[in-house]
């Protein structure tokens, strides 16, 4: 479980809040989708929760432990997905795997299998001892999520983890993220594409300007759209209930509510 | 509207030389303006460096030619060594291009004609070359002409020839590399390209060394002018032979009449038209090169047998893994490798060119030397050696640096701070080692030094440059480079690599005043030194884990 209470993060060569009294949970046992518009703060939001940012304030509990005082530990319950692959060119798609389990201490029986396993859902198993520089984008994307699940990390955070993928792997990520939440794992992950976050999405949060305007599940977002009052954004469409059209809906009426 | 070339050309020009000048505004912050003067400084500084070494060169070479009354061949002599340095340039920095044609793979979907991409390209390599050529030749005639006070035309006349210059360099580079991209796969791979750009590179400041070197001692002999002037000589062949540099001879000795005005427009003539050959029969090639430039397959030696579990690591320390990532990601990188190792074996060769070049007068040096052997030289001289050689690989100043693309995802995991640092400073501290060890051979072999005065040597150095290498990681620390598009910027233009460089040299300097004007016992220097390193060592063990501890939790 994933929980940020009050988390706030100024960039230190930016006068604005990436993110602002940010509250969040991430429960055990979801999928749960981030959505936002670009810049709205969710790669800020996800970095924040795996340690690669420090909030100006706030706090993170990774299963209970904070952030702040117990990083290593915490740290070692998050498998992260990063939103850009281009990491370690020069290194072979196996050093980079060795690299992960050993710093996440995994014996050799375990990494193998583990290796083994995800390789073979993914179709990189003849590939692992390539260079990285040598892959595509979505190759590159593959091996960030075989390297993110080596330790079998109870919270799965992914941020745009459907950049690149084929049909065949998009739908073998989709799979792994359901068999992980059937395991009582949580998962976390940013999207923009609303499609596979209405399709396998338990539970999810849109955040804009660096603040949530909704976090529930999507029953809860059409309740609200429909319990709105007449003459808002959300008469204009009656008949679209989909997620896309919510979305843009719920956008433009915390826009604005800011006078934007 | 301009043209298509143009607008492409100034776009190439622009984003390579893409100089972010502070504002009005910005200079008003004290740390920019002290940044800003800093730089300007160490711009003048280096442009100062180079001319007077050419300064220099060319006085030594009008004081040589005069005597026999032929001191314009001075003019012919720069014309020459001019064109090749600025063929070397071209032909290096052309090279170097290709390994960046993933960016103009971007403009193969534009409406260019082929000519003109390789028109455009090919103004980038002029414009930089240019530079090169004006300085060395403007030089060369301005030290003429303050001797012989020719009429302003002569220094006009030499202005456009410097514009001139680059042409035909330019034009050959791109009819040697255009066909060798299109043969061989091999050179069409990047990581070729670039470590064979950075050898060329190499090679090109060796014997720049050995040439400057060279030339100045050989000027100090009477006879070699008339010798060097005579028709057979190898610089009347050449230059009988590269009629450029004939043309621009010719142009700036009879810079007053007709016949230097002739020469000044049939060098443009001659320099136009061979480029406008190159480039409207060799722009369709040139297109072909980008296109097939960096094309990826996956050989079958890259494939992994099934069933093979020899490449699945046993289970090792974070902190083993974390610096044979180090190493992995350093040497696997060209440029990390040619500006950050190779250099403890590049300057022993540097030094190998020196003793080359001047013999004569090193040897005697050597030989002034031996006498001071007896006292603490014996053993300083290969401690100075060696921890300079093990300071200078700018592997822990850049450490950081090197990292910015991947720091997000590295504080991630569950890396303890000073593990990762730890083994940023391990890995400095193999080249160290590297570095005293090549130091201290190299000076024992050369001086016929004994063992003890080597071994105290190597701790002097190791210990010293193991103070450098902390120091310099602590600045990385505390001033990373975290935002570039190319390691060049996190290595070869990390101001922090160059502040550590000085700063050893400085304190080297220091230390060797204080030895030549402070009298004290033979072996009384090496334990004050050694007490000076160790003292920094343990203020970095001290103070340095939990300052990298707070700043890595700041790193953005």
């Amino acid at each position: 479980m994933i929980e940020l209470s009050d988390v706030s993060k100024t960039y230190a060569k930016s006068d604005r809040k990436a993110i602002d009294s940010l509250s969040l949970c991430v429960p055990n046992g979801k999928i749960f989708g981030f959505l936002g518009p670009n810049g709205a703060g969710k790669t800020t939001t996800i970095r924040v929760s795996c340690g690669a940012l420090e909030p100006d304030s706030g706090t993170v509990l990774i299963d209970g432990i904070s952030m702040a005082e117990r990083p290593l530990d915490a740290k070692r319950r998050i498998g992260l997905v990063h939103d850009n692959p281009e990491l370690f060119n020069r290194l072979k798609a196996m050093e980079y795997l060795n690299f992960v389990g050993d710093v996440f201490r995994i014996s050799f029986q375990e990494r193998r299998a583990r290796i083994d396993e995800y390789a073979a859902r993914f179709g990189l198993s003849d590939l692992l001892s390539a260079s990285i520089g040598s892959f595509s984008r979505g190759m590159k994307q593959k091996l960030g999520l075989i390297a993110s699940l080596i330790h079998d990390p109870t919270n799965w955070v992914l941020d745009e983890p459907m950049v690149g993928l084929d049909p065949q792997s998009a739908f073998e990520l989709k799979e792994i993220m359901r068999q992980r939440v059937k395991a009582g794992k949580c998962v976390f992950f940013s999207t923009h594409v609303m499609e596979v976050a209405e399709k396998i999405c338990n539970e999810l949060a849109i955040i804009d300007k660096g603040r949530i305007i909704f976090s529930g599940t999507i029953e809860d977002l059409r309740r609200r759209r429909e319990s709105a009052p007449a003459g808002t954004a959300g008469e204009t469409e009656a008949g679209d209930n989909s997620l896309e059209r919510l979305f843009l809906e719920l956008v433009d009426s915390s826009r604005e509510g800011e006078g934007l | 509207m301009k043209p298509r070339v143009l607008s492409l050309a100034i776009l190439n020009i622009r984003s390579t030389f893409s100089l972010n000048l502070p504002s009005r505004k910005d200079l008003k912050q004290p740390k920019t303006l002290i940044k800003t003067i800093a730089i300007g400084i160490g711009i003048l500084l280096l442009a100062a460096d180079f001319a007077f070494i050419f300064v220099m060169n060319s006085q030594a070479m009008y004081k040589a030619f005069k005597p026999a009354g032929l001191e314009d061949m001075m003019l012919l002599y720069t014309a020459i060594s001019a064109a090749l340095i600025v063929f070397v340039f071209s032909f290096t920095m052309a090279l170097s291009l290709f390994s960046a044609s993933g960016v103009d793979s971007g403009f193969l979907v534009l409406p260019f004609k082929p000519q003109e991409l390789l028109a455009a390209k090919m103004s980038l390599v002029y414009f930089t070359n240019l530079l090169v050529g004006v300085f060395i030749l403007m030089v060369s005639a301005i030290v003429y002409g303050v001797n012989e006070g020719p009429c302003v035309l002569f220094y006009l006349y030499a202005l456009l020839s410097s514009l001139a210059l680059p042409l035909i360099p330019l034009a050959i580079s791109y009819l040697v590399l255009i066909p060798m991209m299109n043969a061989s796969s091999l050179f069409r791979n990047k990581n070729f390209i670039i470590y064979l750009g950075g050898f060329v590179g190499v090679g090109l400041a060796l014997a720049f060394n050995f040439y400057i070197q060279g030339t100045m001692t050989k000027l100090q002999d009477a006879s070699f002018a008339t010798a060097f002037a005579s028709p057979d000589s190898f610089l009347s062949r050449l230059g009988k032979a590269w009629i450029p540099s004939l043309l621009v001879w010719k142009s700036l000795s009879r810079a007053g009449d007709f016949f230097g005005l002739a020469a000044l427009l049939g060098n443009f003539a001659l320099g136009f038209t061979i480029l406008a050959i190159v480039v409207f029969f060799l722009g369709k090639p040139y297109l072909r090169s980008i296109q097939i430039f960096g094309e990826t397959s996956f050989s079958k030696g890259k494939r992994r047998r099934n069933g093979s579990t020899k490449e699945y690591g046993n289970s090792q320390a974070p902190i083993a893994s974390l610096l044979a990532r180090e190493i992995r990601l350093m040497n696997r990188e060209p440029i990390f490798f040619i500006n950050g190792p190779f250099i403890v074996i590049l300057l022993p060769v540097f030094m190998g060119i020196a003793f080359l070049a001047q013999r004569s007068s090193i040897e005697g040096m050597l030989e002034a030397l031996k006498p001071l052997l007896a006292g603490p030289v014996a053993y300083l001289i290969p401690a100075a050696l060696g921890g300079f050689l093990g300071s200078s690989t700018s592997i822990a100043c850049t450490a950081v640096s090197r990292d910015a693309k991947t720091l997000s995802w590295i504080k991630a995991l569950p890396v303890r701070p000073f593990e990762y640092f730890a083994a940023k400073l391990l890995h400095a501290e193999l080249f160290s080692v590297f570095g005293a060890v090549v130091g201290c051979v190299t000076s024992g072999i050369v001086l016929g030094l004994g063992a003890m005065d080597l071994a105290l040597g190597f701790i002097l150095a190791f210990l010293f440059s193991t103070a450098s290498n902390m120091g310099g990681l602590w600045l990385d620390t505390a001033y990373p480079r975290l935002h570039w598009d190319n390691p060049v910027a996190a290595m070869k233009q990390n101001p922090n690599a160059v502040i550590v460089i000085l700063a050893a040299m400085g304190l080297l300097a220091a230390l060797g005043v204080f030895t030549f004007y402070v009298s004290l016992p033979r072996n009384l220097y090496a334990l004050i030194y050694g007490i000076i390193f160790s003292a920094i060592i343990a203020f970095w063990l001290l103070r340095y884990p939990k300052f990298a501890e707070k700043r890595y939790a700041r790193f953005e």
